[in-house]
């Protein structure tokens, strides 16, 4: 859970049952992956954005330690940016698979979607 | 390879993750990369977050867009944004001091957006690989 | 590859790649709209068909081909 109070700050977490729920969460345009992505224009990276969906798939299954093992498909739908979506919702649902869970998860704010992900976490 | 990785690339530290372009063709090409302390991913294992390694091959595509761009007289590297990845399988999570080999095969573009492959590995061993479309703005 | 094996070969592999029914890729369906597509995946459509007739369709050439019909006829021409 490293981006947790580094990358975004949790404001509420949502379970509306047990393996579904959504997280709202502030970006922190603090956070130091800014320096480098891109030095004078922060950008979210994609990837950043694929850990916050893992991690606030572990807040909303309270398991804290899975990992992707795969990605299906992650489709990357608008540029997100501290200014642009300082505040954005992460809907999470997951179903058992094995060892570990078949997740959707979806960044979104109120004017759009930033991100749709399937994928398998164990 | 006549270029810094800093020419090729615009992303920096605490997230750039490519060190080396090794060689690269006109579809094609070696990135290299050693796993370093301050980088921005390393969790508390002292090893990489499966999703660095999305974003090395993803620099690493990059890397190949910014050594095209020089060979025809740009002066700056191209941004490119991931906009898809499909099929990324995780082997195993490096550590510090592993030194990453990443080969990436470009595929069609159309509209400023190229279809790509791309498979890394240490020491010879798999450790991910996937498929991802990479958008370069026009 | 004769016409009808173009077109039987781009209705299994579209329909695969793009989870549609076979069905629905009829000669004057509108590609872009049948199968979906966006500025992300217009590029599936060009390597598939790259992939499986060696055939390039280069940007330029594809507002020419709106309908399932024109991709027979492009295909098919550039064989």
């Amino acid at each position: 859970m490293f981006l947790n109070d580094n990358f975004y700050k949790v404001i509420s977490v949502v379970r509306e049952e047990e393996m579904k729920g959504n997280v709202c969460l502030e970006l922190l345009p603090e956070c130091s992956v800014y320096d480098g992505h891109f030095p004078g224009k922060p950008v979210c990276p994609g990837v950043c954005n694929m850990e916050t969906i893992k991690e606030c798939a572990c807040m909303v299954l309270q398991k804290d330690d899975l990992r992707y093992e795969s990605i299906k498909l992650c489709r990357l739908t608008a540029v997100a940016t501290p200014a642009v979506c300082p505040r954005i919702v992460v809907e999470v649902s997951a179903e058992a698979k094995g060892s570990g869970y078949m997740i959707q998860g979806a960044i979104r704010d109120e004017q759009q979607t930033y991100m749709e992900l399937k994928g398998i976490l164990v | 390879m006549p270029y810094s990785i800093e020419e090729l690339i615009p992303q920096r530290a605490p997230i750039q993750m490519v060190d080396v372009l090794v060689r690269a063709s006109e579809d094609e090409a070696v990135c290299q990369y050693t796993v370093k302390d301050g980088n921005f991913f390393i969790e508390s294992d002292g090893r990489l977050s499966e999703v660095a390694l999305i974003e090395h091959i993803a620099q690493s595509a990059s890397a190949h867009a910014g050594w095209k761009a020089r060979e025809t007289g740009a002066t700056e590297a191209p941004i490119g944004y991931i906009g898809e990845v499909k099929n990324f399988h995780l082997y195993q999570r490096p550590k510090v001091g592993d030194v990453l080999e990443t080969v990436v095969s470009m595929g069609p573009e159309v509209q400023g957006v190229t279809l790509m492959r791309g498979e890394t590995r240490v020491g010879g061993e798999i450790v991910a690989d996937t498929q991802m479309k990479i958008y370069v703005p026009e | 590859m004769t016409r009808e094996d173009i077109i039987a070969k781009v209705q299994s592999t579209l329909a695969e790649e793009f989870e549609v029914e076979e069905s629905v890729i009829t000669d004057d369906a509108v590609i872009y709209d049948t199968l979906q597509l966006d500025s992300l995946s217009l590029v599936d459509l060009v390597a598939v068909i790259q992939y499986t007739f060696k055939v390039k369709i280069p940007v330029e050439d594809l507002p020419k081909v709106k309908t399932f019909k024109d991709l027979y006829d492009y295909i098919e021409s550039h064989q």
